[in-house]
Formats: C-alpha cells, structure tokens, sequence
C-alpha cells in the first residue's frame, strides 16, 4: 500500500537506512532531522498519514511534537521510534517502536498505522 | 554497592545501551534493503557467498544484540531490596541526605502516613535528587517542601520549589540522562528519579502549581508497592 510518512531522526544512518527500507515498501517518505524541520514538513501541506519521530532529538524529545501533528494532521498515526524500551506513560501517541527490532516487522508495523490513518480519514 | 553508585552505573550503562543499538539499528536496515536488491540481481544466484554473507551481518548484529541486554555488565548492579517501609522514614532519609549546601531549605509538608513496599534507600536517593534539584532551581532564596500523599492505591512523594518554574518540554529533556542547565552538574538527578519511580511501577511527573515546580515520585500500586 502506499502512504506518506514523515521520518523524523538526528542520526543520519538510522534516518538513511529506515527511509530507504520504507521507500522500498512502497511509501512516500520526507525526511527531517530536528524539530525545526520537522515543523516546516509539517507546516507544508503535505498530508502526512504517518508521523514517526526519534524520541531524542539533540535536547529535544520528538513528543514535542504531538500537539502540531495532532492539529494540522488530525488523520495522521504518531509514533516514535527509539533505541530504548516505551516509558509507563504513552498518552499523546500511537505507537511506540523499537529500533531494534526486525527490520521486517518495522515495515508491518509501520503498515498498520498507516492503514489506521487512512480508516480515520476514510471516516471523517 | 550503594544506591548512589548503582544508579549512576545504571544510568550510565542505559545510555551505552541505547546508543549502540542506534547504531546496530542502522546496520541491521542497510543490510536488509540491500538483501532485499541483491536478491533481484543475477549474481545473487551466481554467488551462493551473497546468501550466505547476508545471513551472517544479521545473525552477527543479532548476537551482538543478545550480548548486549545478556552481558552481566548491562544487568541491574543492584538488585532491589524491597521491604515495608514508613513513607515517613523515607522523607526524614533523602532530607538528612541532602547536599544541596548551606541554602537549602528543606521543610516538611503534610505526609500521610503509609507503610509502602519499595527499596527504601533507592526511593530515598531519588527523593534527594528531587530536592537538590529544587534547591538548585531555587537558588539562593526559598525552600524545598517534600510532602506525601495517598492517591488510591498509589502513593506519591511531592516536591515543591519556588524557583522559576520548567515547562513539561524541558522537564522531559531533563529526565535523560546527563541533561543538565548546571555546568559541572552530572545531569543523572531526574533520570535516576524517573528509573527508580518505573522500578516501582510509578512514573516521575510534574504537576501544575502556582509558583516554581512541582515534582511528583508516584510509587505504583500494581507492583505491590503500597500496603
């Protein structure tokens, strides 16, 4: 399935690498590395039904985020993806990814936030 | 070992942790988008070596992985004590613990009294990293208050200061390890208090408040950490 993702991550082997694993899947992907250009991709219009942000991002936490993603896409699945495990707390966001895990089963999970973001669209 | 030198270990080790296996990450999605071309190209059924490499990166990265969160080092150095312990008692020790100088005030809000089952020196240190760290956003005027509350079955430590206030942005910068706005500061106080309050299966918050910040350890019920 297709799907527009914005990737958002201040390592670039970890930005490179997951965005060519996603392109290769079959997805549209734009790309940021802090939350600067995060908010300008946000901010461009483009419908994004994915939004999968770095937990650390230099001083920031990419669940800065959540509140322009959650107003200017309100279709659009939020996940943040990190080297360590989800806190207690996971309020503001969809998901919570690993990135150690499978590279395989990144791909089906990213596959199915994109499909609940199309399922809320589809039902606006 | 001491709780102080555990949990700098611990938090020290979790950072490692967590960068290398960024960077195991990046390897491992290389190596699949690249299985994943090879496979389409002729030489890939020419050279059974392809096959066979491709399989040894990920079995590799998947042993270092193993290695990684198995090796004694990355296990917890200090296994947790837990005992009934009064919320009381705990308070009296990160306060008697403080060393946050000369300017320090620390006073006692309300406590509800409440025996809880935890490590009560871990809760304690972290409690004691909580009021440094008000200290410090106190400066040189103002005081600390450490009260206790029942929240159902949840318990939670408070600590108020009248410093300038944080936002939640920064206090969740703050809570990773090695953030500081201190020169020379470590940067572990928060991170050790959110590890210490998710051993307890808590969580480190802060709350609103009028004036200055205010930190609540909120130890979990779910864990059989409250009686």
């Amino acid at each position: 399935m297709s799907g527009i993702i914005l990737l958002i991550d201040d390592d670039d082997a970890a930005l490179l690498t997951l965005a060519a694993l996603l392109e290769d899947a079959g997805f549209t992907v734009h790309t940021a590395t802090d939350l600067e250009s995060a908010t300008t991709e946000l901010e461009a219009g483009v419908p994004f039904d994915l939004v999968i942000t770095d937990h650390h991002l230099g001083h920031d936490d990419g669940v800065m985020l959540a509140p322009l993603v959650r107003r200017l896409h309100p279709h659009a699945s939020l996940a943040i993806c990190s080297g360590s495990g989800p806190p207690n707390e996971l309020d503001e966001i969809d998901a919570w990814l690993i990135k150690a895990e499978a590279p395989e089963r990144t791909v089906a999970r990213v596959r199915a936030l994109v499909e609940d973001a199309v399922r809320r669209a589809a039902g606006a | 070992m001491r709780a102080e030198q555990a949990c700098v270990a611990e938090e020290t080790f979790s950072v490692v942790r967590h960068d290398v296996r960024n960077k195991l990450a990046a390897a491992r999605q290389a190596a699949a988008y690249l299985e994943a071309k090879s496979r389409k190209m002729p030489t890939w059924g020419e050279d059974p070596r392809f096959e066979r490499f491709f399989a040894m990166i990920q079995s590799q990265l998947e042993l270092a992985e193993t290695m990684m969160a198995e090796h004694p080092a990355f296990h917890r150095v200090y296994a947790p004590n837990k005992v009934r312990t009064a919320t009381a008692a705990i308070i009296d020790a990160a306060c008697a613990a403080t060393s946050a100088g000369p300017a320090l005030v620390v006073s006692r809000g309300t406590v509800e009294p409440r025996d809880v089952l935890v490590d009560g020196p871990e809760v304690a240190l972290a409690l004691r990293c909580l009021i440094e760290n008000g200290a410090d956003a106190n400066g040189d005027l103002g005081e600390v208050t450490v009260s206790g509350r029942c929240m159902g079955d949840d318990y939670a430590f408070v600590v108020t200061d009248q410093g300038a206030g944080i936002s939640d942005e920064r206090f969740r910068a703050l809570v990773r390890p090695f953030e500081t706005t201190h020169e020379g500061a470590r940067g572990l106080g928060l991170s050790i208090a959110r590890r210490v309050a998710q051993r307890h299966d808590g969580v480190l918050r802060l709350a609103p408040t009028e004036r200055g910040a205010r930190v609540e350890l909120v130890i979990g019920a779910q864990a059989g950490g409250v009686e």
